[in-house]
């Protein structure tokens, strides 16, 4: 056995916390300015980049992928190399993954509020930026597989199963569900329409969650939680046990998002329970991780670290345990589309994320800067003002979700609601909405210490780029140890190891999917459905742009309460067949959409936009006075209308060939309309294409009834 | 004891999931809900008491405790399946990660427990649901809610006597009648018609003319169904008969004001001023 000498690359380690540490901040503003423009409509400060439907996007991406993103790669590769005993296995790829990372950041930061969006929660980049997501993404898998391949330790430790998991789930994922036709440069549609849409989104959405936010952090407790405790891991079996439990049960679990819609009853019904059968797995990760604090529980007390870990892992439990409790669709029907799911999320992304990155980021930085942590007393402040932050936030959160939520259902005696006027039950929760802005602001305000206390801290330091270390070569010798578990074999095999994972989340995904996308039953169609008119088709894309389903969804469930209060039958699944990509939203913040279609004249739409509470007073709405004033963009409408035909909208070749002189017959007669109501609006202004999207919407299915009556 | 720990748990999944769903929904919406927050708080309170112990454990071994020997151990020690911390080499297995060691503890009871349970829950889902097609899924729910709801709108009807609809309204001829009437009118019609019903995007309602007939049980029949296809609410599903009655009055006593900025008329002109008496029509 020969000791070799190398180094580990603490720099790349250095620039991902530095990234962390900046787009932190920036999406947590971001965040902050989205709630405020929640009591507040005016504080978007009246401009068309800054309105809440842009910003809101802007939000969730910059925490999750570059706040949480850069964190994970921070973690990953200073535990990674140390893991292997081995450096990275190219230099050059961890720049490339550096650098390409930033700019896919940055060129979110720059179309987001530009409004080319996809609409697709936390897939809302356009597709040139998906491609080259993809292409930075297999460039870590290649650096990090690479990596695993050249180690010095004959077995993979459970962190690195966690890795690798994450690395093909979220390839996977990612590309199956940013398949878009290309119009222009900065505008796609989803090749999948309607239901199938929604399935597809909400498996990634789910596992977005699950692969990104949750397996690469369980991996990251494995190697930093034993490391900062100075204690051994509870149990290894327990580690494989809720290792392959959690990644073949996770992905299944995606139409828990979809539940009471239109969606077949049988994929709703395996969303719900595979969705309890993720609490046991779930609960492995925080079970393994507070049982590991065993005999360490003195060290607990003092140890700031420390305390960040045991809290976040108890987040993670409460969010984990939450979460199948909101997947039994009697719970769900009260909580979704409320503050509840709101709350939900922040105790996952507050408590478990963020407090776990502030624990690595306190621990890394002083090893890797070769001296200790400024202050002590300054990382106190920091967990003290991040806990309260997050119970200030989350419980103004659950409160008004549970109070609109039964809003939304309370009838009178004499059968009617008790709350017709959607807008009563958000005026009631905006007190609410206010508490939580200042929630979020003490966690900022702790966030703000932290980087203080980092600065402070290097300058008291100095960086070991290249930390020198020494393993011994790794020698060929058998797979099977006497007295090892069968695992052991799998642990020493990285190529099959990942083919395995590879095959256990396909699984779920394509029990899902497939008979959703063949099988026509699912799906029954309806035969006064028609394709969007060209100008109802630049209108949809208006309110894409605009990013409206942030706050409307556009899917009336099943209930009494909802088909009396939008005044129509409940959605039904045929009626989306040509919507690429669907639009049913995920939060209510304002009501359902889906049958607003022929309820208001167009003037009541005209003031609507321009001014919301002068039709609706109170309404917390931003304006979009910039609607009135901008033309429609008609220059890519054939293309549009060519590429949803490729997609399967039957569009005519007549019709793709006449549809600027169509669209412009419908557009007068819309202006002529405002103008018997003495509204002056040009023809060619985005308002009119919005309008007479909004007047067509769910109103298909209609004339179906009226033509059978 | 165990076994017991076993059959209870099971029951409370049980219980959580499939009590509301499989049983047709016959209770109300807030007892549903407080029954699944009780269900809710009995699991957290377990499971506090349970991190409780565990802590309990922790700080007790931190503290340098001789922890008891296996055979002694409480049912919770059990359920943790946790070994005495002095005991912990002889579970350690013999290779190391960059420093960090790994036990080979078993997984604990309860977790098997619960994990299994789970699954079984699962498995009865599916069975009741998709198999023996014995609860509701969602087309039949919404079913079977609107004809309890409608039940009980028959049942409260029937209670609360005859109930005011545009067959048998009459007008209320003095503001103090219609007093709700008028607060109506500013939250929900104003909007539209103006605040002293002089016309804005609706028609104005203090002249004679009427697209839909200007007799109050023409003006109850336009507000209750509404005129979907000009943009008029129905609102037979936010208003009782009792208020839509107001509404229609005091609407019907702003004929003839004539305030100002009142919108050019519409519709068919109605000869007189109509007042309380819709009868005075005939004098044309």
């Amino acid at each position: 056995m020969q000791i070799e000498k190398f180094n580990y690359d603490n720099k790349i380690v250095r620039d991902f916390a530095i990234a962390t540490m900046i787009f932190g901040v920036v999406g947590m503003l971001v965040g902050l300015l989205a709630a405020v423009q929640l009591y507040l409509p005016e504080a978007n400060l009246g401009i068309q980049y800054t309105s809440f439907g842009r910003i809101r996007p802007l939000h969730t991406n910059a925490i999750i992928f570059a706040f949480v993103g850069n964190a994970i790669f921070m973690g990953v590769y200073y535990s990674l190399q140390r893991l292997c005993k081995a450096r990275m296995f190219s230099d050059v790829l961890s720049r490339i993954h550096f650098w390409g990372w930033q700019l896919i950041i940055l060129l979110a930061a720059i179309t987001l509020p530009l409004g080319f969006t996809s609409s697709k929660e936390y897939a809302e980049l356009e597709w040139p930026i998906d491609i080259l997501i993809a292409l930075v993404w297999v460039t870590f898998g290649i650096n990090m597989i690479g990596t695993i391949i050249k180690r010095r330790e004959k077995q993979m430790y459970v962190a690195i199963w966690f890795y690798i998991a994450t690395f093909v789930t979220v390839a996977v994922l990612h590309i199956v569900n940013s398949l878009e036709i290309p119009v222009t440069f900065t505008k796609s549609y989803s090749i999948y329409a309607g239901v199938q849409d929604a399935l597809v989104q909400w498996w990634y959405g789910h596992n977005a969650v699950a692969f990104f936010l949750t397996t690469p952090f369980l991996g990251l407790m494995y190697y930093y939680l034993p490391k900062a405790a100075g204690r051994p891991v509870y149990s290894y079996k327990l580690s494989i046990l809720h290792f392959w439990s959690l990644i073949f049960i996770y992905i299944w679990a995606g139409p828990h998002h979809l539940l009471y819609s239109s969606l077949p009853d049988w994929a709703q019904s395996l969303g719900v329970v595979f969705s309890i059968m993720l609490i046991a797995p779930s609960w492995g990760g925080m079970v393994n991780g507070l049982l590991t604090l065993r005999g360490a529980w003195d060290k607990v007390r003092d140890e700031p670290v420390l305390k960040m870990f045991a809290v976040g892992v108890t987040a993670y439990g409460m969010a984990t345990f939450e979460g199948p409790m909101l997947s039994l669709k009697n719970v769900n029907a009260i909580a979704h589309f409320t503050d509840w799911i709101v709350a939900h999320v922040h105790v996952g992304a507050l408590g478990w994320n963020g407090l776990l990155t502030f624990a690595i980021i306190y621990w890394t930085i002083p090893r890797i800067y070769n001296t200790t942590m400024y202050s002590k007393k300054l990382m106190n402040v920091h967990f003290w003002l991040a806990t309260l932050g997050i119970v200030f936030y989350a419980i103004p959160m659950y409160w008004s979700g549970f109070t609109q939520g039964l809003m939304w259902k309370e009838f009178t005696a004499e059968g009617t609601l008790q709350y017709p006027e959607f807008l009563k039950t958000t005026l009631q929760i905006l007190p609410l909405h206010v508490l939580r802005s200042l929630g979020g602001t003490l966690y900022f305000a702790g966030f703000l210490v932290l980087i203080y206390n980092v600065i402070k801290t290097v300058k008291q330091g100095s960086l070991v780029a290249n930390e020198a270390a020494e393993a011994p070569s790794l020698e060929k010798s058998t797979l099977f140890k006497k007295g090892e578990f069968w695992h052991a074999v799998l642990e020493k095999k990285p190529i099959t190891f990942t083919v395995l994972a590879v095959l256990m989340i396909v699984i779920g995904g394509a029990v899902e999917m497939i008979p959703t996308f063949t099988i026509k039953s699912n799906i029954p169609t309806i035969a006064s459905v028609k394709p969007y008119t060209p100008l109802e088709l630049e209108g949809r894309d208006i309110y894409i742009r605009e990013g409206c389903n942030a706050c409307h969804s556009q899917w009336v469930r099943p209930f009494r309460s909802e088909t009396e209060r939008y005044m129509g039958e409940y959605s039904k699944g045929g009626e989306y067949v040509y919507d690429h990509p669907f639009l049913w939203g995920s939060k209510r913040t304002g009501p359902d959409l889906h049958r607003l279609g022929g309820k208001y004249p167009d003037s009541w739409h005209y003031h609507h936009m321009v001014d919301p509470a002068t039709m609706s007073p109170g309404s917390i709405m931003p304006k979009y006075p910039w609607l009135a004033e901008q033309q429609i963009n008609v220059d890519d409408l054939s293309k549009k209308m060519s590429a949803l035909k490729s997609l399967g909208v039957p569009y005519t070749t007549t019709e793709i060939n006449e549809a600027n002189a169509t669209m412009k017959q419908q557009a007068e007669s819309i202006a002529n309309n405002l103008k018997k109501e003495g509204i002056d609006l040009s023809s060619d202004k985005e308002l009119i294409a919005m309008i007479a999207y909004l007047q067509r919407l769910g109103t298909d299915i209609k004339k179906q009834n009226t033509a059978n009556k | 004891m165990n076994k017991l720990s076993v059959s209870l748990l099971f029951i409370l999944f049980a219980e959580t999931a499939m009590a509301n769903t499989v049983e047709p929904m016959k209770v109300d919406m807030p007892t549903i809900l407080l029954s699944i927050m009780a269900v809710l708080v009995f699991v957290l309170i377990l499971l506090v008491y349970t991190l409780q112990k565990v802590v309990y454990v922790l700080k007790q071994e931190a503290a340098g405790g001789i922890y008891p020997l296996a055979d002694e151990r409480t049912t919770w020690e059990k359920l943790l399946s946790l070994k005495p911390l002095a005991a912990e080499k002889e579970v350690e297995l013999d290779h190391d990660f960059d420093g960090i060691k790994e036990l080979n503890n078993p997984i604990p009871f309860w977790f098997n427990v619960l994990f299994y349970s789970t699954i079984i829950f699962g498995f009865i889902y599916i069975m009741v649901f998709h198999v023996f097609d014995a609860g509701k899924l969602q087309a039949k729910e919404y079913e079977a809610e609107l004809a309890d709801a409608e039940a009980a709108k028959a049942a409260y009807v029937k209670k609360a006597g005859n109930l005011i609809d545009e067959n048998n309204v009459m007008a209320l001829s003095s503001a103090d009648q219609f007093k709700d009437g008028i607060e109506l009118y500013n939250s929900k019609c104003a909007v539209c018609h103006g605040n002293a019903g002089e016309g804005k995007v609706g028609p104005n309602l203090t002249d004679n003319y009427w697209l839909h007939g200007g007799d109050v049980k023409a003006i109850f029949k336009t507000i209750k169904y509404g005129v979907p296809s000009k943009g008029m609410i129905a609102w037979q599903n936010s208003l009782n008969g009792l208020q839509i009655q107001q509404l229609a009055s005091y609407i019907l006593s702003m004929q003839g004001t004539n305030p100002p900025g009142a919108k050019e008329p519409q519709g068919i002109e109605l000869n007189t001023t109509v007042s309380s008496l819709p009868d005075s029509n005939a004098t044309k």
